[in-house]
């Protein structure tokens, strides 16, 4: 395999992770998920080139996945979505149920968001500025702050 | 709940439900990506079904019923050209979508890009002969079938028909045409981006 192949599967292995996070709060069916991971490493490889700043390709991914999720989710409207979460290993089962059980509410709340407002939360939780949220989503950063203070109020009541 | 709280579960979660893959499975999802445009100019599943129910008839037809010789031959002549055709077909889809693993991805589009471009040019040099043949073969079955049943010419046999198959094969053209430029585009960005990483 040549070096610049190799180049870029590496960035794509330790940047996947994007992705999958990504494709958690949009797609709920391990088959879209699958679908859209390989949709967004196709949009990756096209627009690499263009990437200016490659050695913080965070923000790049995010972009590119984000968009791709939403053109998909806008243009495949028969997406299925499953009620569980894959099954996991931990060695304490309540403990496990209830760390589950919490981050099942919470993309059970995500999935009542618009779309926008899902990619904002994921970058949000992922711990962004409001300045970097603002550059990835393309919108101003006070916007950005008034939407996230309504969207946790938003989370939060659901999770009352 | 606080805000942490949220972000706590969101990372404790996220953590604990995602698999990632290994680079040996992220090359094969590139390789299925270039596969994925391949597919465009070859037979889908409901293609695939219309030609084996097709086949299916023709040869439930020559058996089951009590056909004159015209008729069988009629018969056995559609049968052999369209299982002739659907065999090219798939053998080609079949090697294009191949890929050995350990090969290089740039190597592998580049004999696509090859194939499709050699397509491409042969479709645009016989172009009129392609689809004159067709659309002759297409009314030498009907023409043939009307004469051996003894249907007396209408204005569906001698207008109609005819037209639709004009229009038939000038739609297919258009399409394959369309998708077959296309995928050469996105197969040769994809060879780019081996260029450029």
């Amino acid at each position: 395999m040549k070096s610049n192949q190799k180049e870029f599967l590496k960035i794509l292995s330790a940047y996947q992770i994007i992705i999958h996070k990504v494709n958690q709060i949009y797609f709920k069916s391990q088959m879209d998920k699958d679908d859209n991971f390989q949709e967004v490493v196709y949009q990756l490889w096209r627009t690499f080139p263009l990437l200016q700043n490659k050695s913080k390709p965070a923000s790049w991914f995010y972009s590119v996945a984000i968009n791709t999720s939403i053109s998909k989710i806008r243009k495949d409207s028969r997406l299925k979505f499953c009620d569980k979460l894959p099954d996991t290993e931990e060695t304490n089962p309540d403990e496990l149920l209830e760390r589950n059980e919490n981050y099942q509410r919470l993309i059970n709340a995500l999935h009542e968001l618009n779309e926008i407002d899902r990619s904002i939360m994921l970058l949000y939780m992922e711990g962004y500025s409001y300045d970097e949220i603002a550059e990835i989503v393309g919108t101003s950063n006070s916007n950005i702050g008034i939407k996230i203070h309504r969207l946790k109020n938003q989370l939060q009541k659901q999770f009352k | 709940m606080e805000t942490n709280d949220i972000k706590n579960i969101w990372n404790e979660g996220a953590e604990k439900n995602i698999n990632p893959y290994s680079e040996e499975e992220l090359s094969k999802i590139i390789v299925k990506s270039a596969r994925k445009s391949i597919m465009a100019i070859y037979p889908g599943t409901i293609f695939r079904l219309v030609v084996i129910a097709i086949i299916v008839y023709i040869v439930a037809r020559m058996i089951l019923t009590n056909q004159n010789l015209e008729m069988k031959l009629l018969d056995t002549c559609a049968l052999i050209i369209l299982s002739i055709s659907y065999f090219i077909w798939e053998r080609s889809a079949y090697k294009m979508r191949k890929f050995t693993n350990g090969k290089p991805i740039k190597e592998w589009l580049e004999y696509r890009i090859k194939e499709l471009e050699k397509g491409i040019n042969f479709n645009t040099k016989y172009n009129w002969a392609i689809y004159g043949c067709s659309f002759l073969c297409a009314i030498g079955y009907y023409v043939f079938y009307q004469i051996i049943t003894n249907i007396k010419p209408n204005i569906l046999s001698v207008i109609v028909i005819p037209i639709g198959i004009i229009i038939y094969l000038l739609i297919v053209r258009y399409r394959l045409n369309q998708n077959y430029r296309k995928t050469l585009e996105e197969l040769k960005d994809l060879y780019k981006q081996c260029d450029c990483l």
